[in-house]
């Protein structure tokens, strides 16, 4: 079947640059156009692997009528972090692969699957994000002043679980080197552990190595971290660094390391922290992190793979 | 922007039918964008082609080939552009195309999927014999293994239901097994055995139960599943939140589960297939 849209058109379509009245019509050929699914495919899978820049990176300055302003917060976050902390995780893995000492915690090279970069820039938004579904985030950015975090056990928790889960992205970050990174996401536990009481002092830390990214060699950040997360080790900053772990080692088809990862992942924790925080999708990850490697997949395997279970 | 339909170029793109393209806000020449965008060319150029699995001689082949193109007529494509998107995304798109245009010239309208040629010769063959030219699955594994390749039953299977779904569906209904075989070339094999009359019946289903749904619920697993974007990429593309869209494929599945339950094909016999 010939193409329905224009190239313009479609390109304008994938950077949310139409009117609701042309979304839907656009969507609507998509729906019959084979053509026109495949060349779209193609356009967002080629932008996903350009590492070099975000894919989208005009639209923030455009009409996106199809998002939320949740939406678009989340949109943002992907686009700053995924293709850096993709860049740093692929060359986390070869950095990892050549360090002749390393925590047991940062060996994200111990299987033989192929890395796949657009897998990576995938997983690395979805443990940074996702990780804090909605019901989870709204309950923590809900709360706003140390105080109340630190009056709020749920809070609390959901400090450390994505203290946890932006921990995994600095170590990659760290395993690069790229300094830049690595002064964000240190920022950004930062931010996280200061809103706690009792851990300003191990915030301050993080302030620290985020301040000397530059000049911190690979091998120290690594201990840096090491002695960070000794103090951190708590249920819900395991929680999240296991998970984020699992997650981004199934991704890349690191099965042995995410059946690792996932195995240390503390259910009764998991458990208690859906709970707290009235949000159950958490399960689904650990669901999915440990199904057979088989049914990760893709394509029609996929699909018959789950409708058949 | 104009919402009309449009044409397809005898080579290459599709144009708008209202008027023509108009010219860029300033005015270059079709080299000078080529060369301000070529490293952003080349690198979509790279990553559409491994996408695609094209081997390193047919990626080169078609780089010049896209070249040609995007310069021809003083760089027409290129000169089209009018700021609509972002430059990146209007390039990822003419690309694409134009890459869809290659493999159409070099393959014909029918060509192994890109999953087909990752998975290399035996799978591509598989897949022609099966997709293209209507035989069984199992006489077809026979031929290959005539030719010299070491291919199981079971290993054809997966193979198939790991590439895109290129099912062309009947006239009739599902259950209409013994129709299969009209479907074959006369010379091709004679009986279609058990377990691909199941196969045909369940991809039927699927797309039967695929008309009952929404436009867009349609058009998410049709990029997850038959286009094998991630559910990431999905979300992305159609610029819908990523989050729920995990719940809502997970609820669109389960709309087809029951529909294939209905008609009598049960959850572990699909997954039967897969073991």
């Amino acid at each position: 079947m010939d193409r329905l849209i224009s190239d313009e058109r479609l390109a304008a379509f994938l950077d949310g640059c139409l009117d609701e009245a042309e979304r839907s019509e656009v969507l609507g050929m998509l729906a019959r156009s084979e053509s026109d699914r495949e060349v779209l495919a193609d356009t967002v899978a080629a932008l996903d692997d350009v590492a070099d820049a975000p894919a989208y990176a005009d639209q923030e300055r455009r009409p996106t009528v199809a998002q939320s302003p949740g939406t678009g917060r989340t949109s943002a976050r992907w686009r700053r972090w995924a293709a850096p902390v993709a860049a740093a995780a692929v060359a986390g893995l070869l950095w990892v692969g050549i360090a002749e000492s390393r925590g047991p915690w940062l060996r994200l090279a111990g299987s033989s699957g192929p890395a796949s970069l657009e897998r990576l820039g995938d997983a690395a938004s979805q443990a940074s994000d996702a990780f804090l579904s909605e019901g989870l985030r709204y309950r923590f950015s809900g709360v706003t002043t140390r105080g109340a975090i630190a009056s709020d056990p749920a809070a609390v928790a959901v400090g450390r679980f994505r203290a946890g889960v932006t921990a995994v992205d600095l170590e990659l970050a760290s395993g690069l080197g790229l300094s830049g990174q690595v002064a964000d996401l240190a920022s950004g536990v930062a931010g996280l552990l200061r809103e706690m009481d009792g851990l300003g002092p191990l915030a301050g830390r993080f302030e620290i190595w985020g301040a000397n990214a530059g000049s911190l060699s690979p091998r120290e950040a690594t201990e840096l971290l090491r002695d960070t997360r000794e103090v951190l080790d708590g249920p819900f900053f395991r929680l999240g660094h296991d998970l984020a772990r699992g997650r981004i080692a199934a991704e890349l088809h690191e099965w042995g390391l995410a059946e690792e990862a996932m195995g240390a992942v503390d259910r009764d924790a998991l458990a208690e922290l859906g709970a707290m925080a009235g949000f159950d999708a958490l399960e689904r990850w650990v669901e999915l992190l440990e199904r057979p490697r088989a049914e990760w997949e893709g394509g029609m395997a996929s699909l018959i793979r789950d409708l058949g279970t | 922007m104009s919402g009309s339909l449009h044409d397809r170029d005898q080579e290459s793109n599709v144009v708008e039918e209202a008027g023509a393209p108009a010219p860029h806000e300033e005015p270059s020449s079709g080299s000078a964008l080529y060369l301000e965008h070529r490293d952003t060319i080349a690198s979509l150029e790279s990553r559409l082609a491994r996408r695609k699995g094209l081997s390193e001689v047919e990626s080169e082949d078609f780089s010049s080939w896209a070249k040609i193109r995007l310069l021809r007529n003083n760089g027409e494509i290129l000169r089209r552009f009018r700021g609509d998107s972002s430059w990146r995304t209007y390039l990822g798109v003419v690309l694409a195309n134009l890459l869809r245009d290659y493999l159409d010239h070099r393959f014909g309208r029918w060509r192994p999927s890109a999953k087909a040629r990752r998975l290399g010769n035996a799978a591509v063959e598989l897949e022609t014999l099966v997709r293209r030219d209507g035989w069984g699955v199992r006489e077809a594994v026979r031929a290959l293994r005539n030719q010299g390749h070491d291919l199981s039953d079971s290993e054809a299977f997966r193979m198939l239901a790991s590439m895109p779904l290129r099912y062309r569906r009947r006239a009739v209904g599902p259950g209409a097994l013994s129709t299969l075989a009209g479907d074959r070339p006369a010379d091709g094999p004679l009986l279609a055995d058990e377990t691909q009359a199941r196969f045909v019946e369940v991809m039927e289903s699927i797309e039967e139960a695929m008309d009952d749904l929404a436009e867009e619920d349609q058009l998410i697993l049709r990029l997850r599943f038959w286009e094998d974007l991630t559910v990431a990429q999905v979300a992305r593309s159609l610029g819908i939140p990523q989050k729920p869209l995990y719940r809502r494929v997970n609820r669109l599945l389960d709309r087809l589960r029951e529909h294939l339950t209905d008609r009598g094909l049960a959850a572990e016999e699909l997954a039967r297939w897969i073991a």
